[in-house]
């Protein structure tokens, strides 16, 4: 058949139309011309083929618009889910850690995401009312850190008794920062919140004590103290804060205790700078105040249990915690030599003694 | 294919308007010729030349679509519509009286004569098989060389051979009959 097909191929070459064909493919080769025949031109399409080309166009452009716009668009699509799934994820990661971190105490893996996550949302809260509360919220969650490691029997150093003091003088501050209607509450809050918290405290730091935990246990009175006066004087507040000026002496021999105070006063342990005397002794019935600094007598370390504490490193009841600073107080009037016990002003501070150690000092200038 | 086909062809499964009016206006009339050979109706073939390209578009950017030679996909595609054309019609068509009755200088009578024989042709060219047709007029009606016929159907020269002798053969013998 391909000898035959071969045969035919060949003698097609060899033939052309009109002349006559010989050999057993003569009738084929003719056939094949007599098709030949169709191969005139063609009459030109009656409407030259251009309502068909314009309507292939038209199809084309419709198509185009019906078919390729849903693919892009499923592109963008794909693509915005994907980015949506990666800040999910990552939002995701982010809360976990933050959750997981929450309840982390200092010392722990995570307190250092928790500290973190904190600072980001102060930095991120700018509305004096929202601040104010959130630093609120912050100075509780440092009180209670304290709390819950001491009730755990773990130390707190000066460090973490820092970072507390200096989250709670935050608060204060941010609660000055209110308006004159709003400051009081603000204030008020506080001041409830460090004075329920003060007791608890006091309590389990009686079972452990450590100068850092004795240095926070003043500042939380002293800031308590100073919330409660900023109380009916904002302002004044606001002034003592901006001249840097030291927080008023919390310790008032014979004044009446403000209300809500707790018998954490009675640990109150002397500045550097305070002269021992008795005004300076409160009774206390749960435990005497610490001997004043660089005087640890047998004699003025009534608790044997607290000796070897206060004996051993009495100055450091009266460091100001690290990473406070506060503004140098200004002394008082007449007030000029360190360790005078009365500052001789017509206007003494209900006959507190003058604290010219910053220790106690509540100057508004807290570093960050 | 070139590969200016295949830059065509690529273009053309993202809808490309100038793509795809390059194709149109390379392959329209070499389609409308096959249909009108296969046809022998003017209007038809015009006809159903649109239809073919309006198929190439329902197949873009789809798995039927074609991959290297749109031409020979292009004509598979107007040699089946022609198919069905006549499938429809269910019977010889009418001779058509187009414009070579009266454009052409010749006698009228022997052009109705040609128009017959040519009409007895198309006939027995649609009681071939498919292959057959296609290699019919390709080979003869179009004058189109053996490779490219080869080319254009898929296949290799020496069936192409085979093809068309046994095309020829069962033509004769149809319209001998």
């Amino acid at each position: 058949m391909k000898r035959k097909a071969d045969q035919f191929e060949h003698a097609l070459q060899a033939s052309s139309p009109g002349q006559p064909v010989e050999g057993p493919l003569a009738s084929l080769v003719e056939m094949a011309h007599q098709v030949a025949g169709l191969s005139g031109t063609p009459p030109a399409p009656p409407q030259r083929l251009l309502p068909g080309r314009q309507r292939f166009l038209a199809e084309a452009s419709r198509l185009r618009e019906v078919r390729l716009r849903p693919r892009a668009r499923l592109v963008w699509t794909l693509r915005l889910a994907t980015a949506l799934g990666v800040v999910v994820i990552l939002l995701g990661v982010l809360f976990g850690t933050e959750r997981a971190a929450a309840d982390s105490l200092p010392g722990q893996a995570l307190y250092g995401a928790k500290l973190a996550t904190e600072r980001i949302r102060l930095a991120l809260t700018f509305q004096p009312e929202s601040r104010s509360a959130l630093a609120q919220a912050l100075a509780e969650e440092r009180m209670d850190e304290i709390l819950a490691l001491l009730e755990a029997k773990r130390g707190v150093d000066a460090a973490v008794s820092g970072r507390a003091t200096q989250q709670l003088q935050q608060a204060l501050v941010a609660a000055t920062q209110l308006d004159d209607a709003a400051a009081p509450q603000a204030l008020q809050k506080l001041s409830e919140a460090i004075q329920q918290r003060e007791q608890a405290t006091s309590s389990a730091a009686g079972e452990l004590p450590e100068a850092p935990v004795q240095e926070f246990l003043r500042e939380m009175e002293r800031v308590r103290e100073e919330a409660h006066r900023g109380q009916g004087d904002p302002e004044g507040l606001r002034r003592r804060l901006r001249n840097g000026a030291p927080a008023e002496p919390t310790d008032r021999p014979g004044g009446t205790p403000t209300p809500g105070q707790s018998p954490t006063r009675t640990h109150q342990a002397p500045s550097p700078s305070t002269t021992p005397g008795p005004s300076q002794t409160p009774p206390g019935p749960a435990r005497p105040s610490e001997p004043p600094f660089g005087t640890g007598t047998p004699a003025q370390t009534p608790v044997p249990s607290m000796t070897p504490r206060s004996t051993g490193e009495p100055n450091m009841t009266h460091t100001p915690a690290p990473s406070v600073t506060y503004q140098p107080p200004e002394p008082p009037h007449g007030s000029t030599t360190p360790g005078s016990t009365q500052a001789p002003t017509a206007d003494p501070p209900r006959g507190a003694p003058a604290q010219t150690q910053g220790s106690a000092g509540g100057g508004g200038a807290s570093k960050p | 294919m070139t590969t200016s086909d295949e830059q065509v062809l690529e273009r053309t499964q993202s809808y490309d308007a100038h793509a795809l009016a390059d194709v149109y206006d390379r392959y329209a009339a070499p389609i409308y010729g096959y249909l009108y050979r296969l046809l022998g109706e003017a209007a038809q073939a015009e006809d159903l030349t649109g239809e073919v390209f309006l198929r190439l578009l329902e197949v873009l950017g789809t798995r039927r679509a074609p991959r290297d030679r749109i031409g020979a996909w292009l004509y598979r595609v107007a040699h089946n519509l022609a198919m069905d054309q006549f499938r429809r019609q269910k019977k010889t068509p009418a001779i058509a009286l187009d414009e070579d009755l009266v454009a052409d200088g010749s006698q009228p009578a022997d052009l109705v004569g040609d128009k017959i024989t040519q009409q007895q042709l198309r006939a027995g060219i649609r009681r071939l098989t498919t292959d057959q047709q296609r290699v019919i007029l390709l080979r003869f009606a179009e004058e189109r060389p053996l490779a490219e016929v080869a080319r254009m159907m898929g296949k290799s020269e020496g069936a192409i051979k085979t093809l068309q002798h046994r095309a020829v053969s069962r033509l004769r013998k149809l319209l001998g009959e």
